[in-house]
Order: C-alpha cells, then structure tokens, then sequence
C-alpha cells in the first residue's frame, strides 16, 4: 500500500531543503542555481516543475489538447450514420433527454467519404485532417454524464463534473514536470477570452500554485501575452544591470544567514523570470518561422493557423501540455443553423490541425506528442425544436448530447487509422465498446507512463486523483 | 522554484485504493488509543539546564526537547531581526526606520513588551490574522459558476470579512467567534446585532449552481476540518477508512446543514452603522427604486405577453394537450401544463367539442399576476435575473447602500439518513441529527441542532477545537505547527512535535478565556520565538528540519505583506478599515490592504495562484509556500510596483548626498553598510537621473532582504 508508485516520492525527495542544503554543503550558491536552471540530477527534489520520471516507460510526453468547446456533432464529422440519412425526417425509435426538446431525424448536411489506407469515414467539414486519418485513433463511443456545458467541461477538464478539482494538465505537470524551466508547464490558450467556466478548466485546485494552467489570449500582441513578461520602462539591459545589483545585494544578504536554500531558490527565480520573459515572447513570436511554415498554416488568412503554429512552438520548446481552445465561451454549440455553424468553424480550425499535425510529424514530435481533438460531448442525431427564448426557431440545429460522441487522439503511442466503439444506428448512443471520460484520462495518463490509480496526491485525509474512484485503460487504443 | 519541506509530505503518494466498503475504524480504540482524542493536559513544565533561557513555561517545554536531544539553543535574534519579524507576524508590515530605532535605544525591560502590546493594539492585527482566518473560511466575494443571467457576485460577503476582523482586533473570545459563525442566529442577539455577520462562514463558500447535498458537503468541511483538524468529509460516501467517523456521522451533520435557509440578499438583516454620505445614500434609495422599478415591469410585460399567447394560441395548446399534435412552435412548457390542467378539470373530453373552446380559452387566459414565473421563458427568466442581479450589484458598489449580514436561518429540520455511496437516491439507515461519534456522539434536540452543534465544536472538553486554534496560531508565528498538518489531526496527520507544550498552550488558551491575542502574547514573548534564524553547521546537521525549534525559522512573505510592504515603504498604504471590497489588480490597482481585494473564485488573478493564495474553493489552514518565476516578474514588471519605486524615489530627494542612505532607510528601514554603498554608487553612476534612482529603489524592493522574514 506504501510502496511509492514514482520518482516524486519520499525516498527522492529530500525531507526538507535544509536537508538538502546539508547534502549539498554549504556555499551552495551556484549548486543550486545549476539545480534550478535544470540541471535533472539535483533540481528533482526542490522544484516543482523539475522533470521527472514516470512510474514506467512513456509513449508519450506531452499532450497538446485541441478543445472544440461547446460540442462538436459527431454525426457531421467524425461518425458516418447512412441509416440517420435515410430516416431524415423521421422520429427516433429512442427519444433520449438532453437539455431541451428535440424532434424528427436530421440527416448531416455533409458527405463522407474513406481516407488513407485504413479507409475510415471523414464527413467534408474535416477533409484536411482526414488525410491523417491512419495517424488517427477515432473513438466514436465517447460518453459523459450530463448534457450540460459547464459540468461536461469540468468533468473533460479535470475529472469531476461537480466538486472543485485539480485539472488534467495540472496533474500532468505534478507527475512529469516539464522539460523547459524558462516556459510554464501548463499553457491553457483560448483566443479572445475565457470558455465557459472560464478558470476553472485549468486550475491546481489544492495540488501547489504551480502546477496550474497559464491562461494566455494568443489573439493579443506578442508582448503583451504573457502577464508581466515585458517592463514597460526598462529594456533587457536595464534589467540586467538591476539584476545584477539585485544578485550581489541578496548574495552578502544570504552570506550572512545560515541554511539559505530558500533565498537561494528566490535568487535562482529572478534569473528564470529573466529568462522566461525573453523565451515566453520568443515562443509566441511567428513572425520568426520561415515562408513555408506560414503557408502551410495559412495564417496570413486563417488566425487560427496562427494560434495552431503557436502550439508547435510550444510544444518544441518543452511545455508539458498545451490546451487551445477554439475560442471564447463556446463556439462549437451549434443549437441553430448547424450547417452554417459548423461549416464556419471546421474551416477554421480543420487546415491547420493538419498543418499541426504534418509539422509534428516532419519534426519527429508526433511520436511522443499525444494530440486529442474533442468537445465536452457531443450533438443529438435529432434536430433541437423551437423553443422560445432559447433557440432562433429554425429547426435547423442539434441539442447537446452526453450519450454518445467523438473524441480523437493521434501521436504519442495511438494506434494510428483505428476505429474504436460505435453509436447506435442513428449516432445518438455509445453502444459498443463505450468509453467514459474517465477511461479516455486513465488511458492519457497510460500513455505518459502513470498508472492512473497511483498518481495521487494527499490533500484533506484522503489520497486524491485524476480519475478518483472511476477509470480503465482503454488498451485498444494504444499501438 | 522550491517546495517548502513540510510541502514534501503532502507531496508523498501512496497508492491507496478506494473501493467502498472497508471495515470502519474501531471508534473505541481510537478514542482510547489517538493522541488528539485525548483529553487536554496540563502538564507541569520540565525542569531544564538552561534556566536562565527560560522566559515563559513554553521555553521549558522546548528546551526540554532540545536538550534531550543534544542541541544548543541559538543566541537570541538582534533587535533589529527581532522588531521586524514581531512587525510581520503580528500585522504584516514592517517597522518604519524610526521604529526600528527607537526599538534598539530602549533600553528599559520591558521595551520588547511595549512594541507587543502596541501591534497587538492596531486595528493592522485584524487585518493581518483575519486572512489566516480567511483562508480556512475559504473566502470568496463570488459564488462560482452560474448561468442564466443570475448574479455571480455576492451583495455582502465583505460583512463577513469585517467581521473577522473586528473579532480578531476586539480579540472576541475564540470559542464565541466560532460559536457566532456556525450558529449566531441562535443566540437571541438582536436582530441588528454585528454578529450575525460572523454566518458569513457558512455561506460565503462556492454556491454548486445551488446544489443542497454539495453546500452541506462543504460546510461540513469547514467546520469539521476547519475548526477541529478532523476530515469528516472523507465520510460522505464510505465509513472513513483511516479515522473513526462513520458515514453515519456525516450524515448526523449534514441533517443539520441541509436544515439551513439563506434569505435574499434584501432580506438579509441590516448591521453596523449606515455608510456613505447622505448623497450617497438618497442615490442609492433613488437607484433602488429604480432597478426594483425595472424587475416590475419585466413581470408585468411578461404577463401580458403570457396572457395574450394563452389567448392567442390557445386552440394551438388545446391541440397539443388533447394529444391532436404532436408538436407545436415556441411552445412554453408553463402554458401546456396549464392548458392541460384546464383541459382536465372541463373533465377531459376529447375530441374537444368546438362549442367549448371559446370557455377553455378564457379560463386557458385567466393567469394570475403571481404565477408569472411559472410561464416564462427562457429569456425572459434570464431577463428576469439579470434585472434582479443588478439589484444585489447595487448593495455591493453602491456606498449608501446598507450593510447586512450574510446569515442563514433555520428551516425545517431535515430528517437525515445516509446516502449509500454518497447517492442522494440511495438511501440507508436514518439518523439522527447528532454530534460525532468519537467525541460523544450526543442527540442533538433542539430545532435542527445547529446551536448545540457550535457548542459542541468548542465545549471545553471537545479536545480538538482548542488544540486545533493554539496549533494554529503558533504555526503563525513559527512557520511550522507543533503539529505540522494543521487541517488533519486524524492519524494520515503527524503526531506533534511537542505534544506537551501543545497542551500547555490548549490550557492556557481555555484558561485564559479564548484570548487569541493573550496566547499570542505569551508566544512573542517566550525566548523560543525571539531565537535567532541562524544557527551553527552542528545544529543544522542534527536537526535539518528544525523540529525541535533550537531556532527560529526564516519565512518568505506570502502576498498580501508583500504587496502591502510595497505600499508601506512607498508611503501609499491607504489605511482605511473594513468596507466594500476593492479590486487588486487592473489599471488602476487599490491602495488599500490586500485583504480588502475582490476575490472572485471563478476567475482568481493568475498573480494571486502564483504566490500560492489560499484556494477559495478548499479551506486552508496553510498555505503552500512555492518559489516560481512568476512571483519574480511580477516584483519585476508589474508597474504596480514600478510606480511604487518612483513613490520611494521621489520621498527619498530631499536627502541630497546620502539619498542612497535614505532609500535604505526607507525600504529596508536600516542605514546601509559601506560595502552597499559602494555597490549602490557603482551601480547608479556619476549623475544618476531620476528614472536611475526609482530603478535603485525597485532593485531593493525586489530584495530577498524585503521578501523575508529572519
């Protein structure tokens, strides 16, 4: 039961920093800013984004999350369903409750057709994508527990519809740390605002400070992304000059104190911020990429290419997971005109996540790179019916649907060009092989080398984690 | 970035499985056999070698340890150390220069006292331990997520901030703060009394888009693990698996939770005196009339709307009820549940004969006023709360509008019965509403039992509370508890360090009548807290952790002194007690303390998270204590800051020559020495401009020397 399930455990850890400290020696001063700078050897123990290891081997080592938020149909992109065409217009054998009435069969206005050698079935809407498909790992059995947005992101997000808890990327950070100390661990980016339930998709809950998301808008200037990271006053010689002030004052300071890990850790985190402001702009910062990259991501005329080629910069620098959401609040809740709704946003989004995924792959990245595509659920096959006050009255969208819907995975160990679990004739139900959200965690947590029942983490008398008392790993998945 | 060491044990994972169904824990045993179910000793102090160190029986106590341990007390912290660290701890600011030196030529005994006493005296005490208090309290001035255009701020969650505060500055009994914050409105006090405000601890939490089980879930948090170090709530859905609290028990408390009421915002008692001018307050009237206008007339257009689609549209109704369509447009479900109850009580014939329609309609059109609600729509009941939200957004901007506490009242007593697995639909044994097993397990009688349980939470024999409180405190002022996890006195906790000495202050805490401040008194005062912070290679070696307190230990700021330090040393500390929250950050950021700030829970500032804020969701008897670079760049670059450095630059000219000197002083309230100056000379150079000394300024205030505490 005590048997410590990875390396962030006791028997690594220095007890305390004074132990540490007398490990280390005293006069530890340049020791231990080697530790902080990432130095892997020493800086495990002392700080909370160190790198890590896993409980065993990885396929994967970081996660990029492409949030579709507001629910993506998964009969209009991902799930074929002939038989909802044909029954177009009639009602469903099964009516099942969502969060408002819905009414006869409403066939997908977009064609599908086969792609790649695995011949899997892309609608119109993600036909850039699609020419990744035996990259891709499609789950098609996807359910959630309610058919409402904020408790369905929670529980996405972080595992629990209802109760205050730390998210997925957070969890990532605290079991793995993050390779590049000059960068956050955990980069959540949503252009032009929050979603819904806005920080809460990305918070440490009670895990440290540290492990939580970095909200950045990659909609605003490239300076003025990251909080604080530029003076307005000073330019980085300035700077330099008072941190070098600063560094020989703190040094006679802690010259006459004993013990002095702790002032050396402030000493050593100025520098970081030094250097983080410098990277944390350079990692935003496009306009350094080459002709061809910009082309194929479109991001003269798509600004979503541009957030998309932020992503790989991101990622290629070490950040530990990254979340791009599609956009503020929640763009993909097609309740009306879902063909125009949809059609809108997959032409956004649906050229650079092929861009991204092309990128990755070029750069040897996707290997290691989880990639997941997916909403908080899901659209119901039947079409939404008037409501007044709620909808335009069209009868020409999709209510949300927890019942059954589409994620996607790709990189980091998925079996590439693979169909995991069905929906019901007509895409409302997962039938076969169905997959909860936490089985899709247990399964990402698989991939990066955790059992997902043992990384945990002690808060209020009780060990906690990502899938609490809920998830299997989803072996069929996983090349 | 540097986890703190006491962070390491929370830090340790243990594969625990959590499948139910686990034999509980022997309550007998436990409370035979834990240490805190123990009844509180008094314990006579030991006798020690160095008798002259010892100032206080609590010295006695610690160098007994230390002693059996082989260790050497350090020397006694300067004066200089000492004053600043007694300034932080007790109002998190530090001593001005004169302060300091008016401290060290005072040469009278009892010159250390008179500095205690008199930061015991300032209303910046309050301000200072009410945010502890405010981190367990789990404090927030919104009630998380929300939708359908309801109002996420709260009108009055500040009354209970300011409540805190006066209790701590009033040094009100602990046993009364508590009793007064689980059950005020059941003392008999007045109906204007301040300390209903102290209800603010139950209701201030996250609101779960109104959810009874989670509420109750969450005040059984705060109370249990809050108050007394116990985790009841590990018991909602299974017996506790490591300490003696059966589920039965959980449900016992959460019978008398889910008996609360919390009234609107406007019916919530007034307390403490009007604010505002008298302008401010006919403006407020005047706003008031206005929105309470606006409410109005939104319920009469909707009636008249409702009215005239029933009438309009009633054959449609008809239609659908009689089962003829299956289907009709923009239906309002409020209006087929009403046609379908008119078509019911015409005794249901159907076909409906044409004759009848005409009647069926007018009776279908007969709504009345004051079931509008029932037929709105969705927009229209969006409409309906935001207009209403504006209306407790007004008690909370505007100035005139009057204070009123945040309290709950009785309702029903809710007859509670365990939810097998935490399922509300499950449902087990019936229990009684009672007190914990493990501490008696005593029927409450009394309504729904809210004011016997307060009693219960601090009856003298209660081991907890008291232990819990004199924990608490002393972890304040040496950055470690004598029990090191102050939220979990259950057996996953650590044992005390000094479980002798631990009584000892329990007891003198009781027998000093709950005196907070008297207990805080005794500990500045002890020669234990006034040790210095270094300590030789030997000591150190043997004691790495400082368990056994041969010195002090040095802390970092957290934010709030940090950011009100700034403010202090660059003379801009907007001294004003208690009021409306203000906000923190943004473009123009307040003067005010930090513990005045607007906390949203929903959407928490990322500097806030980045110096470890307590989480507003959980209640936090500790904070964890990180080093990351953020911290860093906003001390850097946040122009907060910077404009405060300008602030110390500019009081710093008249100085002339030694204005280097006079920035010291300023800042770190000392002259500095010759090596400084000469770093400080090189560094300004031969004619340094304004910009140059602000810089020079913003340079100290980043300083370790700044962030620390010694």
């Amino acid at each position: 039961m005590t048997q410590a399930p990875h390396e962030f455990d006791m028997s690594r850890l220095p007890a305390t920093r004074r132990q540490l400290l007398s490990r280390m020696g005293t006069g530890l001063g340049m020791t231990a800013m080697a530790a902080m700078l990432g130095s892997e050897t020493r800086a495990a123990g002392i700080n909370p984004m160190a790198p890590k290891q896993p409980q065993f081997a990885p396929k994967a080592k970081r996660v990029i999350h492409l949030f579709m938020n507001g629910g993506p149909s998964q009969v209009d992109t991902f799930d074929p369903k002939p038989y909802l065409t044909k029954m177009h217009g009639k009602s469903p054998s099964q009516r099942l409750r969502t969060e408002r009435p819905t009414g006869s069969l409403f066939k997908s206005p977009w064609k599908f057709r086969k792609y790649g050698q695995s011949g899997i079935e892309v609608s119109d809407l993600f036909k850039r994508t699609a020419e990744h498909i035996d990259d891709i790992c499609v789950v098609r059995s996807m359910k959630a527990n309610v058919p409402n947005h904020e408790p369905s992101l929670m529980l996405m997000n972080c595992g629990d519809s209802i109760f205050v808890r730390p998210s997925m990327g957070s969890w990532i950070n605290y079991g793995l740390g993050t390779e590049n100390q000059n960068l956050p661990g955990f980069i959540a980016m949503c252009p032009g605002g929050y979603p819904i339930a806005q920080t809460q998709n990305w918070q440490s809950a009670f895990l440290p400070g540290a492990y939580q998301g970095t909200y950045i808008d990659p909609s605003k200037p490239t300076d003025q992304i990251v909080e604080h990271a530029k003076n307005a006053r000073n330019d980085l010689a300035a700077q330099r000059r008072q941190l070098d002030l600063l560094k020989r004052l703190n040094r006679v300071h802690a010259a006459e104190r004993t013990d002095a890990g702790d002032l050396e850790a402030r000493i050593a985190s100025f520098e970081l911020a030094h250097r983080m402001q410098i990277e944390a702009t350079d990692a935003f910062d496009i306009s350094q990429e080459p002709a061809h990259i910009h082309a194929m991501y479109d991001t003269k005329k798509n600004k979503h290419g541009r957030y998309y080629l932020m992503v790989r910069r991101l990622i290629e620098r070490g950040v530990r997971f990254v979340q791009l959401y599609h956009g503020k609040s929640q763009p993909w809740d097609s309740h009306d005109n879902i063909a125009g709704a949809h059609g809108r946003l997959a032409r956004e989004c649906d050229g650079p996540i092929a861009a991204l995924l092309t990128d990755l792959k070029q750069r040897g990245l996707l290997d290691d790179t989880l990639v997941l595509w997916g909403g908080e659920f899901g659209r119901t096959p039947a079409v939404e019916l008037p409501k007044s006050g709620s909808n335009s009255g069209t009868i020409t969208g999709r209510d949300h649907n927890h019942y059954g819907f589409t994620v996607w995975m790709a990189g980091g160990g998925v079996k590439g060009g693979h169909v995991h679990g069905a929906t019901d004739d007509v895409g409302w139900s997962a039938v076969d092989k169905p997959v909860h959200v936490h089985d899709l965690h247990a399964t990402m947590l698989h991939l990066l080398g955790f059992d997902h029942e043992k990384l945990t983490y002690r808060y209020a008398g009780r060990d906690f984690r990502l899938t609490d008392v809920h998830g299997d790993v989803v072996h069929d998945l996983i090349a | 970035m540097l986890v703190r060491p006491q962070h390491a044990v929370a830090l340790v994972i243990l594969a625990v499985t959590t499948a139910p169904g686990v034999a509980q824990v022997d309550i007998e045993k436990a409370k035979r056999e834990h240490w805190a179910y123990q009844k509180i000793a008094n314990p006579t102090p030991p006798r020690v070698e160095h008798a002259d160190r010892v100032h206080d029986p609590i010295d006695a106590f610690v160098l007994a340890r230390l002693e059996a341990n082989g260790l050497t007390p350090a020397e006694d912290a300067d004066r200089r150390t000492l004053i600043r660290r007694v300034y932080f701890d007790l109002i998190g600011l530090p001593p001005t220069f004169d302060q300091v030196e008016a401290f060290v030529a005072d040469t009278s005994s009892d010159a250390y006292a008179k500095v205690v006493d008199t930061l015991l005296a300032s209303p910046r005490f309050g301000e200072r331990w009410g945010r502890h208090w405010l981190d367990v309290a789990r404090y927030a001035d919104t009630i998380g997520y929300d939708g359908g255009g309801r109002q996420r701020k709260f009108a009055f969650a500040w009354t209970y901030r300011d409540y805190v505060i006066r209790s701590f500055n009033g040094d009100k009994p602990y046993n009364r703060f508590v009793v007064e914050q689980i059950a005020a409105d059941r003392l008999g006090l007045g109906a204007n009394d301040p300390a209903l405000a102290g209800l603010g601890l139950l209701t201030v939490g996250r609101q779960f888009l109104g959810n009874v089980h989670n509420l109750a879930d969450d005040r059984i948090d705060v109370v249990t693990r809050g108050v007394m170090g116990l985790t009841v709530q590990c018991a909602r859905c299974h017996d506790h698996k490591y300490d003696p609290v059966p589920t039965a028990d959980y449900y016992a408390m959460y019978g008398v939770f889910r008996s609360i009421e919390v009234p609107e915002p406007l019916d919530m008692p007034v307390v403490g005196e009007a604010m505002g001018t008298p302008e401010q307050r006919k403006a407020y009237e005047a706003e008031l009339a206005k929105r309470t206008k606006a409410v109005d007339d939104h319920l009469v257009a909707v009636h008249a709307e409702v009215v005239k689609e029933a009438r309009d549209r009633g054959r449609d109704y008809l239609d659908l009820v009689s089962g003829k369509r299956e289907n009709i447009k923009n239906m309002r479900r409020g209006l087929r549940d009403h046609y379908a109850f008119v078509w019911k009580k015409a005794g249901a014939p159907n076909p409906i004969p044409d004759e009848l329609i005409p009647s069926l309609i007018e009776q279908g059109a007969a709504i009345r006023f004051e079931h509008n609600r029932r037929f709105f729509n969705q927009k229209q009941r969006d409409r309906f709360n935001t207009l209403r939200g504006k209306i407790v957004e007004l008690q909370l901007d505007s100035q005139g509008a009057p204070p009123r506490a945040m309290v709950v009242t009785d309702g029903k007593p809710f007859r509670p019965y365990v939810f097998e697995r935490g399922q509300a639909g499950s449902r087990g044994e019936n229990v009684d509403r009672r007190w914990l097993s493990v501490l008696g397990g005593d029927k409450f009688k009394d309504a729904t039992g809210r004011l016997e349980l307060a009693r219960a939470v601090t009856a003298p024999d209660n081991p907890l509370t008291a232990r819990v409180w004199a924990n608490r405190v002393w972890m304040h002022l040496f950055g470690e508890g004598i029990v090191r996890t102050p939220g979990d006195f259950g057996s996953r906790g650590q044992p005390p360090t000094h479980p002798l000495l631990l009584d000892h202050l329990a007891t003198r805490l009781v027998d000093n009548g709950w005196s907070t401040k008297r207990l805080i008194r005794a500990i500045v005062l002890s020669g234990t807290y006034r040790r210095s912070a270094n300590a030789t290679i030997a000591t150190i070696q043997r004691d790495p952790e400082n368990r056994w307190l041969a010195r002090q230990n040095r802390r970092r700021l957290a934010f709030e002194p940090l950011r009100d330090s700034v403010l202090a040393v660059a003379g801009r500390l907007d001294p004003r007690l208690f009021g409306r929250p203000v906000q923190l950050f943004g473009k123009s950021p307040s003067n005010r303390r930090a513990v005045y700030g607007f906390i949203d829970r929903q959407d928490l500032p990322q500097t806030l998270r980045a110096f470890d804020f307590a989480s507003p969701d959980h209640s936090t008897p500790r904070r964890l204590e990180t080093t990351v670079p953020q911290q860093a760049m906003f001390m850097m670059n946040s122009p907060f800051v910077m404009q405060l450095a300008d602030a110390v630059a500019a009081k710093s000219k008249p100085a002339g020559d030694d204005r280097i000197a006079a920035i010291y002083r300023i800042v770190l309230s000392r002259n500095p020495s010759i090596a400084e100056t000469v770093m400080a000379r090189s560094y300004l150079g031969e004619s340094p401009d304004e910009e140059a000394w602000s810089r020079f300024a913003h340079t100290l205030m980043q300083s370790n020397e700044f962030a620390f505490i010694d």
